[in-house]
């Protein structure tokens, strides 16, 4: 201390770091390896994961998760509505929805929609239309409700928290102003629960993407439906799980990295400043030569 | 319209649970008039204000803006409570400026200010933004137009907010502490701002805590204590000559306050 050249700080060193690392380290190295000497045929993997049954399937995946998606988000922002509705029925009736489908496995719902035949062998409105409800309630039909209900009795929840977010003031000003309840909700509300909602619904959508193998069970030809197809016949079960995997990574990693960009996009927006790269092309856009100099030079 | 008061608050009462915050107020207000109305927190200032635009319902008691009957018509011997549409259609002409702002911080500036009238009055867009142009010209802020509210000072923001109400072109701007949530050395700007309004002949009715304009600007001060009207008369008389002792006192307290700032 005091006099002399002041002494260098040097950061603490963690041996504990590197012992730890290096066993975590070994230990994934076993299991790898475990995987690699085991009775699997890799070899055949990269065949199946591009293969025309496959592909097919993963399809059929994607499609099934976004018109649920797109369902849920329907009902699940009208629901919602309903459920900060004034009146009592509305709002009961939401709660009821909500309590119903999110309450019982969205597995058991896939099955009651795909049976529903059983209860009403035939529907339609008398004197106008009539089918039979086997012909109606295709696989496919049955998944889009199974999940697209389910998904709406979540997304009601995340949907009514984002809605209750917003400043209560915003309303008041909106109302004061002349605005009706709709746009209010509409321009004010909404556009502002947004940043609140999204990443939610990003990590929903991913869970989406998975939750729709549950609709092999009742014979929707989706990607696990396609494997399991596979190797009922070649009896490769592991290589086929491992393909099927494969693609759902792929899904739910892109979904992530949208994800992302969004909530980039919506959050921080309307939370932070305007990036320099923003406020230059927003100026560029506007063809405002002289604004693009001063957001350039302000920086 | 007829030449009685723009204004006519008749025997308001509201209460919100077991505590009655409005006790039977009544107040007028000419065109072009200014009213202050002053009081200690609590003493149902706000809710006056939020009744007369009926965001607010009353539990008793009139309120007539320009010959309308405010949030309910006569019928078959009652007074019903109108349609949500129509009601939204009386607050058009009735301007509001928040205590903190409100504005509608996903959009920009020209947008909060346009956004009313494009969709309560159907102004095309292109005349919306010259209006609004206009009415950001009026309160100073014409170069922020597309800037967000977070960018702004808070100030700028109620200046903003007053651009926004008087953009729908109101018989009547209500101001409810416009000034209290703003640093000391910003609240200078706004007062200009709604003295130039009130110069050029704005009915407004100002809830507020800053007694120099209340002294310079108002035609009429309203003295509010524990939801009933204690004492009203010009600026002069309430402020300097208060006759009930509880207008004496806070009005003692208030300027106590500002001696030690």
């Amino acid at each position: 201390m005091g006099s002399g050249a002041p002494l260098k700080l040097v950061a603490r060193r963690h041996p504990g770091y590197w012992i730890s690392g290096v066993i975590v380290v070994a230990l994934l190295g076993a299991l790898v390896w475990g995987f690699a000497r085991g009775n699997i045929d890799w070899g055949i993997v990269p065949h199946y994961i591009v293969s025309g049954v496959i592909i097919k399937g993963f399809e059929k995946t994607l499609l099934i998760a976004a018109l649920a998606m797109i369902l849920g988000l329907v009902l699940g922002t009208c629901f919602a509505v309903m459920r900060l509705s004034n009146n009592p029925v509305m709002s009961a009736v939401a709660w009821l929805y909500v309590w119903a489908f999110r309450g019982t496995p969205v597995l058991v719902q896939l099955l009651i929609w795909f049976n529903l035949p059983l209860v009403f062998p035939s529907i339609g409105i008398p004197g106008l239309f009539h089918v039979q409800t086997v012909q109606l309630i295709t696989p496919f039909l049955a998944a889009l409700l199974g999940l697209g209900i389910n998904e709406g009795a979540y997304l009601t929840e995340i949907i009514r928290g984002g809605i209750l977010s917003v400043d209560s003031g915003q309303t008041l000003a909106a109302k004061a102003h002349g605005l009706s309840s709709r746009q209010t909700l509409a321009k004010i509300i909404l556009p502002q629960a947004m940043p609140a909602i999204l990443p939610t619904i990003g990590n929903e959508a991913i869970g989406m993407l998975k939750m729709s193998s549950l609709a092999a069970v009742i014979g929707y030809m989706e990607l696990l439906e396609s494997a399991e197809s596979i190797y009922y016949v070649n009896a490769r079960v592991m290589e086929l799980l491992f393909v099927a995997s494969f693609w759902y990574l792929v899904a739910t990693s892109v979904t992530s990295v949208g994800q992302y960009y969004l909530e980039r996009h919506f959050g921080r927006s309307q939370v932070r400043r305007r990036s320099l790269a923003d406020r230059v092309l927003r100026s560029l856009l506007s063809k405002n030569k002289a604004r693009t100099k001063e957001a350039l030079t302000s920086e | 319209m007829s030449d009685g008061p723009l204004l006519v608050v008749e025997n308001l009462r509201k209460s919100f649970g077991d505590n009655e915050v409005l006790r039977g107020v009544s107040l007028s207000c000419e065109k072009a008039e200014v009213v202050c109305v002053i009081g200690p927190s609590g003493s149902g200032k706000s809710t006056l204000l939020h009744c007369i635009n009926h965001l607010e319902a009353p539990d008793s008691g009139t309120i007539v803006v320009a010959d309308q009957l405010i949030g309910y018509e006569p019928r078959r011997g009652h007074l019903v409570a109108l349609k949500d549409r129509d009601t939204a259609r009386q607050r058009r002409d009735i301007g509001m400026v928040f205590q903190r702002f409100n504005l509608f911080p996903h959009l920009t500036v020209l947008d909060n200010v346009t956004l009313a009238p494009r969709l309560a009055r159907g102004v095309a867009k292109r005349e919306a933004d010259e209006i609004g142009m206009k009415m950001l010209a009026s309160v100073g802020l014409s170069n922020r137009r597309d800037s967000f509210a977070r960018e702004l000072s808070g100030g700028q923001q109620q200046r903003v907010a007053i651009a926004r109400a008087l953009a729908m072109g109101p018989k009547l701007i209500l101001f409810d502490e416009p000034t209290s949530a703003l640093d000391p050395e910003l609240v200078g700007e706004v007062l200009k701002v709604m003295r130039d309004l009130a110069e050029e002949g704005m009915t407004m009715v100002v809830v507020t805590h800053e007694l120099q304009f209340a002294r310079e600007v108002a035609n009429t001060v309203v003295f509010m204590d524990d939801g009933v009207v204690v004492e009203r008369g010009r600026p002069e008389e309430v402020l300097l000559n208060p006759k009930a002792d509880r207008t004496r006192l806070f009005i003692a307290r208030l300027v106590g306050d500002g001696k030690e700032k």
